[in-house]
């Protein structure tokens, strides 16, 4: 039997974590508990040295935590008192190297937490890195693993384990400032003088998303557009903005491309927008990190927008003319929840699932790069601001028109387990409806009668929560109603 | 040259990088006698690089720093 590295209880045998502390067993990385290849001396995941590496696995330092709230936000240990006091409510603080571990085991342990919200940067709170599956960066950058209970591995990303159990936000500043402005940022609610703008190969793709989302806008075109142009427009100073341009780790710019041209068409200093404003950029690298210069995404943020969504890697979108594909979805389906009255960071969550889901089953490496790279930079909105969200939807929802919302890989893991106990699975639906068994009507139906259908309320306010079973007992899919 | 930079002799080609992908474009590299190294010059268009697309052809020595696989460039000799 061996023992956990961190506070030295016994481990069961093929245990993924201690019973005791919850940190991540030997087999399993020490610094995020990804599962570590057999010799591996590094691990895949995040990096962290292994056993392997001259025989000894630093335990991570244990983190601090105060506060209570369903939001947890990350700081770095050793923040300034008044970045930790800009912060509200549950807070936790690790180093660098402990924080991803940290993080996960609150999550195993509180599965009341809605959603988590990092308050720094890379070298503060680090992005995950996982081998680029596209091949063209040396690593994908992420946070999603920041809001999951274990790091899946290449295999179960590539098998679509790539949505987060919550939300995941970063505020990628250490200016306290900065963080309470954006905690109490309310983000703009319309594209009522809007900004679109687009390499002009990718005109077709970029004027679909316009118009899917409801912008009432065209795009500008860049070529002919340049740098002026797009600059003047900024300082009309947009609510909502959509770029799918060209970018680069090596120029704090942004440009377009035709014609043989590509014109630039942002740097920082030209960054204007409204308070509160809402960007989404398709460029590549978009949102990068200043390396010791200015950088465009952290401006955004630092000149009023409410906040930030892009890659952090080779973005992915349409072809040369052709039509919406990849981050060019994940966009429309971002603003789409956001006017569906979602928070910032839960309308990302939600457009990384239903690209997933729209997959049907494994992912194109493209596709895992564009569910797992795009990044949230912001505040994860008040609690209010998402309970304002549910009671919208439910008072949307009629028996006739419900929808799917999330089919929750840890509920997944946890009803495949039970398929074939089908009072168990009710049980478990029951749960994610928060029903009490005596309010839940079931149903079963498929072949078998092996699916299930909880169904709570009634009229207006009915929710349902399910899953499809197919003839061999294997669970298709989960889902809950909004 | 500082203790970060690194100095390299070769002939610039413009080839293209990152094909198949939504990044790919012609860029500039340096062709030497043991691998091809994608150059910038900061602060000029990344995405057409002028004064190094002029050098196309031309045998010349580099220096600069590297920066995501990328040597960006702070001198160039014939």
């Amino acid at each position: 039997m061996s023992a956990c590295a961190r506070c030295g209880a016994a481990l069961r045998s093929h245990a993924r974590f201690c019973g005791a502390c919850g940190a991540a067993a030997d087999d399993d990385c020490a610094g995020c508990g990804a599962p570590l290849r057999p010799g591996a001396r590094f691990c895949g995941a995040c990096g962290a040295p292994t056993a392997a590496d001259g025989g000894t696995v630093v335990a991570p330092a244990p983190a601090t935590a105060h506060g209570t709230g369903p939001f947890l936000y990350v700081l770095p240990a050793g923040a300034a008192p008044a970045l930790v006091a800009a912060v509200p409510g549950r807070v936790l603080q690790a180093a660098p190297g402990d924080a991803l571990a940290a993080v996960q085991a609150a999550l195993r342990a509180d599965v009341g937490l809605e959603a988590v919200c990092l308050v720094g940067d890379d070298e503060a709170l680090p992005f995950s890195r996982v081998e680029d599956p596209c091949g063209y960066d040396d690593a994908v950058l992420t946070d999603v693993f920041y809001g999951m209970r274990t790091t899946p591995t290449a295999a179960e990303r590539m098998a679509g384990d790539v949505v987060p159990d919550v939300p995941v936000s970063r505020i990628p500043s250490d200016d306290p400032a900065l963080v309470r402005r954006l905690l109490g940022a309310t983000l703009y609610p319309s594209w009522s003088g809007g900004l679109g703008v687009s390499a002009a190969v990718w005109r077709e793709a970029t004027t679909e998303v316009l118009s899917r989302i409801g912008a009432g806008l065209e795009p500008h075109l860049s070529p002919p557009r340049a740098r002026a142009e797009v600059e003047a427009h900024l300082r009309a100073r947009p609510g909502r903005l959509l770029f799918n341009v060209h970018g680069t780790l090596q120029e704090p710019a942004w440009y377009g491309e035709g014609d043989g041209r590509f014109p630039e068409v942002l740097r920082p200093s030209g960054v204007e927008v409204a308070e509160g404003a809402v960007v989404f950029s398709e460029a590549c690298y978009g949102a990068t990190l200043a390396d010791g210069a200015e950088s465009i995404a952290p401006t955004f943020l630092e000149r009023g927008a409410g906040c930030f969504v892009g890659s952090t890697v080779i973005a992915w979108g349409s072809s040369r003319g052709g039509p919406p594909l990849l981050a060019d979805d994940l966009a429309t389906h971002f603003y789409r929840a956001l006017d569906e009255g979602r928070p910032g960071a839960v309308a990302l969550h939600e457009a990384r699932l239903a690209l997933v889901e729209a997959a049907g089953g494994g992912l194109s490496a493209p596709l895992h790069n564009t569910a797992i790279s795009f990044v949230y930079y912001g505040a994860p909105q008040q609690a209010g601001a998402l309970a304002r969200a549910r009671a919208q939807l439910r008072a949307r929802l009629t028996p006739g028109a419900w929808q799917v919302l999330s089919t929750g890989r840890v509920a997944m893991r946890a009803l495949s387990g039970e398929v074939r106990d089908a009072d168990a699975v009710a049980r478990r639906l029951e749960q994610l409806l928060d029903a009490r068994p005596a309010d839940a009507r079931v149903v079963r139906y498929g072949s078998g009668a092996a699916s299930v259908l909880c169904e709570v309320g009634a009229g207006p306010v009915m929710r349902r929560a399910g899953v499809d079973v197919d003839a061999t007992g294997r669970i298709l899919r989960g889902f809950v109603s909004r | 040259m500082t203790a970060d930079e690194t100095e390299l002799t070769g002939v610039v080609e413009m080839r293209v990088v990152n094909a198949g992908s939504h990044a790919e474009h012609r860029a500039p590299v340096l062709v030497t006698a043991e691998a091809a190294h994608r150059l910038h010059l900061p602060g000029e268009n990344a995405f057409e690089e002028p004064t190094l697309a002029a050098l196309q052809g031309r045998r010349v020595t580099v220096v600069g720093t590297w920066r995501a696989g990328v040597l960006r460039v702070r001198e160039v000799r014939p």
